[in-house]
């Protein structure tokens, strides 16, 4: 190809590019192996509320520190640094996904006030699979934004 | 019937490789992106120079495992005019 390709030709480019970050995102193993951990990790953090102090604290950031060695270690392995929030409407699938994870946090809390500590299995199991779910919907929103240029 | 305006530091077959990449992540290590594009070490360089001049990209280091990693990003000027030329070449695609 010369130096100056047909629009036909630039688009061509851009999408054969676009196709190695997605391949990075979508590489089927290693994105299950990464949402089983991220999954894990909020889990804990989730169903850790319920927990008197400094427990709770402990969940809470152990799994920031978690979540963040999770992405750092994605990021070494694949060269490719993705925030979550970065494509427009992928961003609103990690925000929403954000959200309903803080709602539960709360609840857990408000469950540890009472000292119902049992509810902290229930909710680090509906954490886990929320997360799971919205893991899977992140990668095929960000693979639909990104299908095309 | 409007004139085609494509932006010339973008429109070089390496350097909207190196924009097509970026524009979809935050960042991306340089060796990453020269791997995926198959140009050598100075090819790169050169484009990156060349985009980093016209205030399309941002470059980092960081020192990680043990070495130095170079890291890319687009500047919001960059994501505009990426984003403005791609139109640009999906409008002219569309004529031809």
């Amino acid at each position: 190809m010369n130096d100056q390709p047909t629009p036909a030709e630039a688009l061509d480019l851009i999408r054969k590019s676009r196709n190695a970050v997605r391949a990075a995102v979508s590489d089927g193993k290693a994105a299950l192996r990464y949402a089983l951990i991220y999954s894990a990790i909020v889990g804990v953090m989730v169903g850790g509320q319920v927990l008197d102090l400094p427990f709770n604290v402990v969940c809470s950031a152990g799994g920031v520190l978690g979540l963040a060695l999770l992405a750092k270690t994605w990021s070494d392995r694949t060269g490719i640094w993705i925030s979550g929030v970065s494509p427009r409407r992928a961003r609103w699938v990690a925000i929403g996904l954000g959200a309903v994870l803080l709602v539960l946090m709360l609840v857990g809390v408000q469950f540890g006030r009472q000292q119902q500590i049992w509810a902290g299995i229930p909710l680090g199991l509906a954490a886990f699979a929320i997360a799971m779910a919205g893991s899977w919907l992140w990668i095929k929103v960000f693979l639909a934004e990104t299908r095309e240029p | 019937m409007k004139a085609p305006v494509i932006d010339a530091v973008i429109h070089a077959p390496g350097r909207l490789q190196i924009c097509a990449i970026l524009a979809d992540v935050d960042q991306a290590e340089f060796a990453t992106v020269r791997d995926a594009i198959a140009v050598s070490d100075s090819v790169m360089s050169k484009h990156v120079k060349q985009l980093e001049d016209a205030g399309y990209l941002a470059i980092s280091k960081a020192a990680r495992g043990g070495r130095q990693r170079t890291w890319l990003k687009l500047t919001a000027d960059g994501r505009r005019a990426f984003k403005a030329y791609v139109a640009e070449l999906t409008r002219l695609a569309g004529i031809v």
